[in-house]
């Protein structure tokens, strides 16, 4: 079979399910039946396809999941969240859409101390999203905020990702963790411009009351009782790291720990709130590891057929200058995003991708950069763009993967903005790792 | 009557049992950090269950989202069929749910019981015998192909709208 | 003209995969008309441990990877993590037949080769090593991040095996979460945790495990004359890649000890007793876990 017959199959045939309401992780496993059964050679396929599958989730790697969702939940159901933004209220209360630019300042800040996108997205989401809808604000106002700077985790350091990329590509670690720094500034601020725009084109897209201004002893009242706290939490999940105590992995089981003595502290540990956080966490969490064992096989297969490294093969096979050839390997990245998951895109690409960034003299770090944000993206773009999925699950029922999409797209857009600032000043990227390497 | 009291019973039973094993995780994670920068010995034994704990959890609960329909799923395209056809298509994903989880729930415990027989050990920072990953799939694979048998036999279809919060 | 696909357990940009590489394309070169080698892909298709049984269910044909990933289930793969002879003189006296069974017996695989042996791991540390009075190195209560192999080992000497996963070293390193690392001499630099850790502890311990194994349905099937292409490229790249091996541990060494990495050297008894616990453990893991080959192995592959 051809490399793009066999693409066709097996993505044709996941679409068709998932448009026709099949469950989308038993979409996938049902489309992985297909593949193994004509690829691997019948029922020892379908074996395989189940031994795969028991190792698809049980990775150290996808901890932070589960914990940062804890971690959400309970900062939601005790009522942690909702002081901390009536504060803020009292000291913003003018600024239209201040929680949208909470999102993204608050994100930035968890993605400073969280290396995984889909932990991120899914705490965000747990703690954000149910206020502000109660709030008055529409949800692509929520949601597009969530989920870009959701992806923010993995272009600021600490980032697993980078650290994969960085080993299997053999671009310096440490030096690609710190290129990683500015471009996610520039993204997260631009992020911010994205929410302001936004506003002025549709006024009615964030709440139009003006909170009284409180008086500034009320400020700094509820600044010193409700936000400073939160400085506890900050400090478990990033503090830890920082001292050596804990691996970024590990340090997630202490920003929930935090939040349990937190809430206890004010008197708003219930056993209520308690069973409500864990019904709220596994609900979420088992939802969305039951789709990366169904997508991480789905990816795997992919890969066994021939499709995937057939698109590549096809796409670099092309004399392009340099420009060209980092677009189309861009486009390769994009492409593959819709539907694989990034460590098996990574093991995928590189290999052809790395000695045409030598032929080519593009600097390594530059690119793995460049390379990180396209694997970024891959998280949410659909029809398979897992953060897209994590965002329905935690939003209110009605929501569409459309919807999602929809509010997502500014924010995509933002980043392909970066991409090409990216492709012609270099410097934004290679500046800092510069400055420290001499 | 009895036995179907005792089957629900199971499924709810197991997702409290999923989301208690993930506060485990996270006490069992404070402590092994704690021991260890304390200059105790922490327990060789905690990253293997962790790690298998994210496939129980996950195993445990998914009948139970199937129930209260939290597995996502796209229903914007279906949703704007004329109801037969809307009823038509939900069935037959009904169908086709059930025989692929029904398969993969046979599957993965012959492949358990292979493992059983050749008495294969997952070696991760603990050995622990390979059937333990298979069985809690071949577990969560066969009660999810139940719950969607008993959408079909009550009339009903699944929607995955059922939000979080 | 046969062809075998093949897998390997790491990514194909890894030292030890170009090495399976240069494998493949001395037996394709070998092979014209006769047989040919397909290098397909690594742990994006299956996931590593999971390829030895893909290999044996008939999915892919030939797999490359580290045979301790199925310790548990093939005792035997110690011979080759605790042993002290080299490839070719272990095929030479019988060992490796021995090892044949074993992946035949317990794993339902054929071996091929034990290829890219000669690596040794050594024990990293950021900081200084405590040394004891007869010269060796004090770990007491020291956190070194550890594979399943090496733990029984590290517990021996006193520190405290840590499981972290790879992503999470470099951090881990960088804000002194654990003391040093346990690595093979080659690779260190990929992942540029030679940044951080500064001490190598000499000698090196153990071996790397290396395995070609094939499916016996798909051997069975092959000509006499692919298999004695196999078979003789098998052997040859054994010693070839030894030497390529040793090659790039001493740019390995030369170039960390340029970096200013410290380079801590066990001598005499203190050096015996080092080596002692880690060949025990895991020799005695094999023992205890009853293999009938132990005698046997221990000779062929044992002689310290
Ligand atoms: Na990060
Ligand atoms: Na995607």
């Amino acid at each position: 079979m051809a490399w793009y017959e066999a693409a066709t199959l097996m993505i044709c045939g996941l679409l068709f399910l998932m448009f026709f309401g099949m469950p989308v992780a038993i979409a996938f496993l049902a489309i992985n039946i297909v593949g193994v059964y004509i690829f691997m050679g019948g029922m020892i396929g379908i074996d395989q396809l189940v031994a795969n599958a028991s190792t698809s989730v049980t990775s150290f790697a996808l901890v932070p999941v589960p914990l940062f969702l804890i971690m959400g939940e309970l900062l939601f159901h005790t009522g942690l969240a909702i002081r901390v933004f009536d504060a803020l209220d009292k000291c913003f209360g003018g600024i239209k859409g201040r929680l949208s630019y909470l999102t993204v300042g608050g994100g930035t800040i968890f993605a400073t101390l969280s290396g995984s996108s889909m932990a991120n997205t899914a705490m965000l989401g747990t703690t954000l999203m149910p206020d502000m809808i109660k709030r008055g604000y529409k949800p692509h106002m929520i949601m597009g905020p969530i989920l870009a700077t959701g992806g923010l985790a993995m272009i600021i350091p600490p980032s697993s990702l980078a650290v994969l990329l960085g080993s299997l590509a053999r671009i310096d670690v440490g030096a690609l963790l710190i290129a990683g720094l500015v471009p996610g500034l520039v993204l997260a601020l631009m992020f911010i411009a994205t929410i302001r725009v936004q506003i002025a084109l549709d006024p009615d897209a964030a709440p139009g009351y003006a909170a009284e201004r409180a008086s500034f002893r009320e400020i700094a009242r509820a600044l010193a009782v409700d936000v400073l706290p939160m400085g506890i939490v900050v400090f478990a999940v990033v503090g830890l790291i920082l001292l050596g105590w804990a691996t970024p992995t590990e340090s997630a089981a202490f920003g929930a720990l935090s939040v349990v003595a937190l809430s206890a502290l004010y008197r708003t540990l219930s056993w209520e709130a308690v069973v409500r956080s864990m019904t709220g966490t596994l609900k979420v969490s088992a939802m969305m590891l039951m789709i990366i064992v169904g997508s991480t096989t789905f990816s795997q297969i992919l890969a066994f057929s021939g499709a995937s490294s057939g698109l590549i093969a096809f796409a670099t096979s092309f004399e392009l200058n340099a420009y060209l050839i980092l677009a189309v390997m861009f486009l390769v990245l994009l492409i593959l995003g819709m539907f694989m998951d990034q460590l098996s895109i990574m093991m995928l690409t590189l290999p052809i991708f790395m000695p045409l960034v030598g032929v080519y003299g593009f600097d390594p770090i530059w690119f793995g950069v460049i390379m990180l944000l396209a694997l970024e993206l891959s998280l949410a773009t659909p029809p398979f763009g897992l953060l897209l999925f994590v965002m329905v699950g935690v939003s209110p029922p009605g929501t569409t993967i459309g919807k999602v999409a929809m509010a997502a797209l500014p924010y995509i857009v933002c980043t392909l903005l970066l991409v090409v600032l990216l492709a012609f000043f270099p410097q934004l990227a290679l500046w800092l790792p510069g400055l420290i390497r001499n | 009557m009895f036995l179907l009291r005792i089957y629900n019973l199971l499924i709810l039973g197991l997702a409290a049992l999923g989301a208690a094993s993930l506060i485990f995780i996270s006490v069992a994670i404070i402590i092994d950090v704690l021991l260890r920068n304390t200059g105790y010995r922490p327990f060789q034994s905690t990253s293997a269950i962790v790690e298998y704990v994210m496939l129980f959890s996950t195993m445990a609960a998914a009948p139970w989202l199937v129930r209260t329909n939290g597995h996502v799923a796209i229903y914007s395209f279906v949703g704007a069929m004329p109801d037969r056809a809307r009823l038509l298509a939900g069935r037959a994903v009904l169908v086709l749910a059930i025989l692929t989880l029904g398969l993969l729930c046979w599957r993965s415990a012959a492949v358990g019981l292979e493992m059983v027989q050749s008495r294969a050990v997952d070696m991760r920072s603990i050995n622990i015998p390979s059937w333990v990953l298979y069985a809690m799939l071949s577990g969560g694979f066969g009660l999810m192909a139940l719950e969607f048998l008993r959408l079909l036999l009550r009339g009903e279809t699944y929607t995955g709208s059922g939000g979080a919060h | 003209e046969e062809t075998l696909r093949a897998i390997s357990a790491f990514p194909q940009s890894l030292a030890f995969s170009q090495s399976f590489k240069g494998f493949v394309d001395l037996v394709n070169e070998r092979g014209k008309g006769v047989i040919q080698i397909n290098y397909a892909g690594g742990p994006e298709m299956f996931p590593p441990n999971q390829q030895v049984d893909a290999v044996r269910r008939g999915v892919i044909d030939m797999q490359y990877g580290p045979a301790s990933y199925y310790l548990g289930t093939m005792p035997e793969a110690d011979a080759w993590v605790g042993s002290t002879v080299t490839a070719t003189a272990a095929r030479e006296n019988g060992g490796f037949a021995i090892m044949q069974e074993a992946f035949s017996k317990k794993l339902g695989v054929n071996l091929l080769a034990h290829l890219d042996a000669g690596v040794k791991f050594y024990i990293y540390t950021i900081n200084e090593p405590k040394r004891t009075d007869d010269g060796g190195v004090d770990l007491d209560g020291q956190r070194i991040r550890s594979q399943p192999i090496y733990n029984a080992f590290f517990e021996a000497l006193g520190a405290i095996p840590v499981s972290v996963p790879v992503p999470d070293v470099y951090t881990g390193l960088e804000r002194n979460t654990f003391d040093g690392s346990g690595w093979p001499i080659v690779g260190i630099r990929d992942l540029s945790w030679d940044k951080f850790l500064r001490y190598r502890i000499d000698p090196g311990f153990f071996q790397t495990d290396l395995a070609v194994v094939i499916n016996p349905a798909k051997w069975e099937g092959l000509s006499d004359d692919a298999k004695k292409v196999l078979n003789d490229a098998a052997a040859d790249y054994e010693k070839i890649s030894y030497d390529n091996f040793q090659k790039v541990i001493e740019e390995t060494d030369k170039a960390v000890r340029d970096n200013g990495m410290e380079v801590i050297t066990l001598e005499g008894d203190a050096q015996a007793k080092f080596l002692d616990l880690a060949y025990d453990s895991a020799w005695k893991r094999m023992k205890d876990s009853g293999s009938e080959h132990y005698d046997a192995l221990r000779k062929a592959y044992y002689d310290r």
